[in-house]
């Protein structure tokens, strides 16, 4: 039987890193493969390089014999590989069913509706094989780590599968879940389906995989059946090196405690009860997996991240963790895990990124003077080593070695007493490597104290003088590096079953009953109000309030209506406002397609008056009003087409686009429209005169906001531009392309707009170039209001609808409760005020 | 050779776009080789030119702010009704009216550090401010303020007219800020990496919050310019404001998304929009609002098509 995938030979480099080199993996079908290697080894990118996603610089992928490269994750997709990654990517403004459905691309019907009832049995037959019981209409947004994690496999394990990749697959799941996950992967297996077992947990590999492979450092270090392996063996070649590990002589006489903390805990339940000291001239090495709490503590306890209790002191001081500036004017810096993300400044130039962290100690009177920055930069880039052509380059086109050195020398300009070092020797060449260590050496012989953190286990055990390992949130033990055998320290890292099954819960149980008894009232009081606001901070009562914003802005609106009522004894206005709130929604709809894909368009109102101007001059000349109606609404389209496709092909920011358009538009409208067009009142009429008490133009917009709403959640586009919108890069993995979303969401925009400035025009009767200066604000105002996410994804047409009424409707409510007609528009700007307040700071619980 | 100076001219595309536009205009329309022209110039295009200074460190850390057209005729109106209704003495109104914008700005300032998207905080106050101009400003709007203010507006300083001193003034000013204080070195990090920015001890909210309160004063200062100029202030005056002076941070090169741009390209910005608009008044009817738009796009496409450009050859060659 042929190999259903092979890889020989497999090489990839990114900028200053060679992730893999020489790689060779067979997968053959119905075989669990386990892929072990610590972290940074290149197992994401060899799992990136199998589903597509990454193209190898080097060496030959065969799926099934012939040989082949993906164009992207979506075509290796196509191709029967199914990879479920660690981090679970999810898109958080749709159902469970529809995250379903877009794994495996939505079952459509004619005319690209979604097939409604295809789409409920795949979701069922899916939930089901996973036996997770989650609610199909529920938003993935409102799910628990746990629930993504079942959806997200749920989703993968009803596919038929060539090859399957779970990464990590178990993270989030209890020990039942595990179970069901393992019945589905054997049934994979008994299908004949290969598949790619990537996990730390050595009792989840010999339960599962028939056979493994280790990578160490991007290479591929051994292969063999796990049958006749042990666990001591696995970790044998996972960790390797014997000869690196020879621990580090000096440090013996270490210095007074620079560093202590006591009883460390987070509130978000990333490490706790966390106790340990660093001893100057002492190199303390944390050793853990990937989220076992290193990197989190570090931030606690530079005040990045919220602490729940315990105390740190610094040089024998207590201090209280204000950020890194604050801690690095009291002798403590990090350099943090994320080089790319948390370290650089990527388009700024070396001498900036250098003296980043000291801008403040070098300015005089706030002034910034080039020489000595200069100096500064010359001189540390030279004791660091830095390769480079010019201080004035880019940091950005550095290896990642010489970066590493810009960012630890940036901190060393402080002169820290404490230096806490997060990984920082990832993703960086041999020798740049070596150049680290003697940097930390050096600095630890200078008398500081450092703390270093990485997942490299011969790194630890031979820079380090102690080793403390962190699993699962906790310390889980101090090590001497010269008494205790790597595969001791590696066995400490490793979560044991009973800790897997739910991690999370028993630290904050812990939490809970952890509390000193010897608090005083104060003290009690204030950790009482904090509880109170983490409850809203942390939990998803925001969430679930949010879908009730609807309801709250109903309830104002009856409430508007009451006011009036009370006071006139009749609603004698509704008709002429409804008649308001209809024009108006056609822009706010057209507004809230363009935010749903993330994108803005401010030229609106500029577009409504073009294409009202030359539509209504056709109407004024009396062609039938078909004909004007089309040339209304195909101007608009077009003017929106051609905003979204200037700003994808130009790559341009859309509100610079539109900006330009803005002006473009309304120059071709006043070019257009040399006098203003009159439409008299015989032919304008039938939209004006009631039909069953309310204007055509009111049941016309009913008619748009269903149809809107219709498509938006029964059509296959309409879920794409939601899903473009609420995670892009997820999206394209998917297999949606972007930039349709956009270019069929200006364009619909513009059709609204060119309809909407033909409707004004049917009402007022007249039109000007500049009638509609004021509208694309309003139109994103109560798209605003009415619960539209600027950022993309979030957004529904009942919420837009009742955001244009209550826009409207407020003015008249005002009059009635005898506020004077100035302060109208003040508080209109106000509620707004507060509408766009409290969805950030709904959204930021969220996340 | 030719290849290093390729790269120069595409560096530094904005400014020679902006300068090669100038140019034209200088040759081609018959009024902007007198001086006096340019002189004039200032006081008209004086709100412009100074709300786009004050835009540029919040354009530069990846901000916007679009209420500062609201801002100034809110200001101007705070002046008008504490001069009429109140009879306040003039310097006493003006210091109000500054400090109502700058506790504007600071309002705006703090909408953002609490986790506001700038472009929807901005877009909420821009209507806020609006109406708060309204409300103040009642059904009367303040004019025939004290014709001293309008005496004082044309008297020159140092023989040159009093808004182009001022301009002069905030450009040197916003300069020296953005080149060369620790601050102003802080945008440029914040604007291309926040979370950097903050891993290295930069206090980035403390940071947004000051902009943000500069560019609330500075639109209170044009508020003042505009009762000092017409001796009156209405509350539906000054409607696109704000976007005109976007369209100069866009032209002089300063990236919207932040991290990279010079506060000389914001000037050179600023000169290309007023000598655009006012250049082209005589050209067909409103011709220049087509010129103006097609080049604002133009000039951002390239721009960002060159530094693009520039970012592949770098990483090329090292």
């Amino acid at each position: 039987m042929s190999a259903t995938i092979e890889l020989t030979d497999i090489g990839k480099s990114f900028p200053g890193v060679v992730a893999l080199q020489g790689v060779n993996l067979i997968l053959q079908p119905g075989r669990v493969h386990a892929l072990v290697g610590e972290n940074g080894a290149g197992k994401s990118t060899l799992i990136n390089i199998l589903g597509g996603s990454l193209a190898p610089d080097h060496g030959e992928i065969r799926l099934a014999g012939q040989p082949i490269r993906f164009a992207d994750a979506h075509d290796a997709h196509r191709l029967g590989i199914v990879t479920v990654h660690q981090e679970v990517d999810l898109f958080p403004d749709l159902s469970v069913t529809e995250n379903i459905a877009l794994e495996q691309g939505m079952p459509a019907r004619r005319w690209g509706w979604i097939d409604r009832r295809e789409q409920a049995r795949r979701t069922r037959h899916a939930l089901d094989g996973m036996r997770a019981e989650l609610p199909p209409d529920m938003l993935a947004a409102g799910l628990s780590p746990a629930q993504r994690q079942l959806l997200i496999l749920a989703a993968a394990l009803a596919e038929r599968a060539r090859l399957l990749i779970l990464d990590e697959p178990t993270s989030s799941l209890s020990a039942a879940e595990t179970e069901v996950l393992f019945e589905q992967v054997r049934r994979f297996r008994s299908q004949g389906t290969a598949i790619l077992y990537v996990s730390h947990r050595f009792e989840e590999i010999f339960a599962l995989a028939d056979e493994a492979t280790v990578l160490r450092d991007g290479r591929r270090v051994w292969t063999g059946t796990l049958a006749e392996t042990s666990p001591e063996q696995l970790i044998h070649h996972m960790v390797g090196r014997d000869l690196d590990t020879k621990p580090r002589s000096a440090g013996i006489a270490a210095g007074p405690v620079r560093l202590r903390c006591r009883n460390l805990s987070a509130t978000d339940g990333t490490f706790h009860d966390v106790s340990l000291e660093v001893h100057a001239g002492e190199i303390l090495g944390l050793y853990g997996l990937i989220g076992a709490g290193r990197s989190e503590w570090a931030q606690g306890v530079l005040g990045l991240r919220p602490l729940a209790s315990g105390e740190i002191q610094l040089n024998d001081h207590p201090v209280t963790p204000q950020g890194p500036g604050p801690m690095a004017r009291q002798g403590l810096a990090y350099v943090p895990e994320d080089r790319l993300r948390q370290g650089l400044c990527r388009g700024l130039s070396i001498r900036v990124n250098l003296v980043l962290a000291m801008l403040r100690q070098l300015a005089v009177g706030g002034l910034l003077m080039r020489r000595p920055e200069i100096r500064r930069t010359q001189a540390a880039v030279q004791t660091l080593g830095v390769r480079l052509r010019s201080i004035e380059q880019a940091i950005g086109t550095l290896s990642g070695g010489n970066q590493q050195k810009i960012v630890v020398g940036r901190w060393l300009e402080r002169q820290p007493n404490v230096l806490i070092l997060d990984e920082p020797t990832r993703g960086i060449d041999v020798a740049a490597k070596a150049e680290i260590h003697a940097l930390i050496r050096r600095l630890a012989a200078e008398g500081r104290a450092i703390v270093l953190i990485s997942s490299d286990l011969p790194e630890v055990l031979s820079q380090s003088d102690r080793v403390g390992v962190f699993r699962q949130g906790r310390l889980a033990g101090l090590f001497d590096p010269r008494q205790h055998s790597a595969n001791e320290v590696a066995a400490a890292a490793l979560p044991s079953s009973e800790e897997i099954r739910n991690p999370k819960s028993e630290i904050r149980k812990k939490h809970e009953t952890g509390k000193s008894k010897s608090e005083t009232k104060t003290q009690f009081v204030l950790r009482f109000g904090i509880r109170i606001w983490d409850f809203f901070r942390i939990s998803d009562f925001g969430f679930r309030i949010l879908p009730f914003r609807e309801a709250g802005l109903f309830v104002l609106l009856l409430l508007l209506f009451a006011v009036q009522f009370w006071h006139s004894g009749r609603i004698g206005h509704l008709p002429s406002l409804a008649t308001d709130a209809a024009l108006l929604s056609f822009c706010a709809l057209g507004a809230m397609l363009v935010l749903l894909v993330g994108g803005i368009d401010i030229s609106l109102g500029s577009l409504m008056a073009l294409s009202a101007g030359i539509a209504g001059q056709m109407w004024e000349k009396n062609y039938p009003f078909a004909l004007v109606l089309l040339t209304g609404v195909a101007v608009g389209g077009l003017g929106g087409f051609v905003n979204a496709a200037v700003s994808l092909i130009g790559r341009v920011h859309p509100i610079v686009v539109t900006l330009g358009t803005l002006s473009l538009y309304r120059g071709m409208a006043l070019w257009w429209l040399t006098q203003d067009v009159q439409i008299p009142g015989a032919t304008r009429n039938r939209f004006v005169e009631p039909i069953a008490g309310l204007s055509a133009l009111v049941w016309l917009g009913l008619g748009i906001a269903l149809l809107t709403g219709f498509f938006l959640q029964r059509s296959v586009l309409g879920r794409q531009m939601v899903a473009a919108g609420s995670n892009p890069s997820a999206a394209t993995r998917a297999g949606i392309s972007v930039s349709r979303t956009w270019l069929a969401a200006f364009t619909l925009q513009g059709m609204l707009a060119g309809l909407a400035g033909l409707l004004y025009l049917a009402r007022s009767g007249q039109l000007q170039a500049v009638s509609y200066e004021d509208t694309t604000l309003q139109a994103i105002a109560a798209a605003v209001v009415g619960g539209v996410a600027i950022t993309g994804g979030r957004g529904t047409v009942l919420g837009v609808v009742l955001g244009c009424l209550f826009l409207v409707a407020l003015p008249p409510a005002c009059e009635f409760l005898h506020i004077p007609t100035v302060w109208q528009r003040t508080l209109v700007g106000a509620v707004m005020v507060v509408a766009v307040t409290l969805d950030a700071l709904w959204r930021r619980r969220r996340v | 050779m030719s290849r290093s100076l390729a790269r120069l001219l595409l560096e530094h595309l904005p400014w020679l776009l902006a300068v090669a536009i100038l140019t034209v205009i200088v040759l081609y329309v018959p009024g902007f080789q007198h001086l006096d022209y340019w002189l004039n110039l200032s006081e008209q295009y004086f709100a412009p030119a100074v709300l786009a200074l004050a835009l540029t460190p919040i354009v530069l850390t990846g901000g916007i702010d679009l209420s500062i057209g609201s801002v100034t005729v809110f200001v101007s109106v705070v002046i008008g009704v504490l001069l009429r209704d109140a009879q306040w003495s003039i310097p006493a109104a003006m210091s109000a009216g500054l400090l109502a914008g700058l506790l504007a700005g600071l309002f705006n300032g703090g909408l953002v550090t609490a986790g506001v998207v700038p472009l929807v905080a901005t877009l909420a106050t821009r209507e806020l401010f609006r109406g708060l101009a309204f409300s103040l400003s009642g059904d009367a709007p303040p004019t025939r303020l004290p014709a001293e203010l309008v005496e004082f507006w044309d008297t020159p300083v140092l023989g040159m007219p009093l808004p182009l001193v001022v301009i002069g003034v905030l450009f040197v000013v916003t300069y020296v800020f953005a080149h060369h204080t620790w601050v102003g070195r802080a945008l440029y990090a914040l604007g291309d990496n926040e979370v950097a920015a903050r891993f290295a001890g930069l206090p980035v909210r403390r940071i947004k919050l000051a902009i943000y309160a500069a560019s609330g004063a500075l639109a209170g200062l044009c508020g003042m310019a505009v009762v000092l100029r017409y001796g009156s202030a209405k509350a539906d005056a000054e409607k696109s404001l704000e976007l005109t002076a976007i369209a100069c941070v866009v032209l002089g090169g300063i990236r919207i998304t932040g991290g990279a741009g010079h506060v000389a390209g914001t000037l050179l910005g600023i000169l290309t929009v007023a000598a655009l608009l006012a250049g082209l008044n005589a050209v067909p009817p409103n011709g220049r609002d087509m010129v103006l738009g097609v080049l604002l796009i133009g000039v951002a496409v390239s721009n960002e098509a060159s530094s693009r450009w520039a970012a592949r050859h770098a990483l090329a060659s090292s």
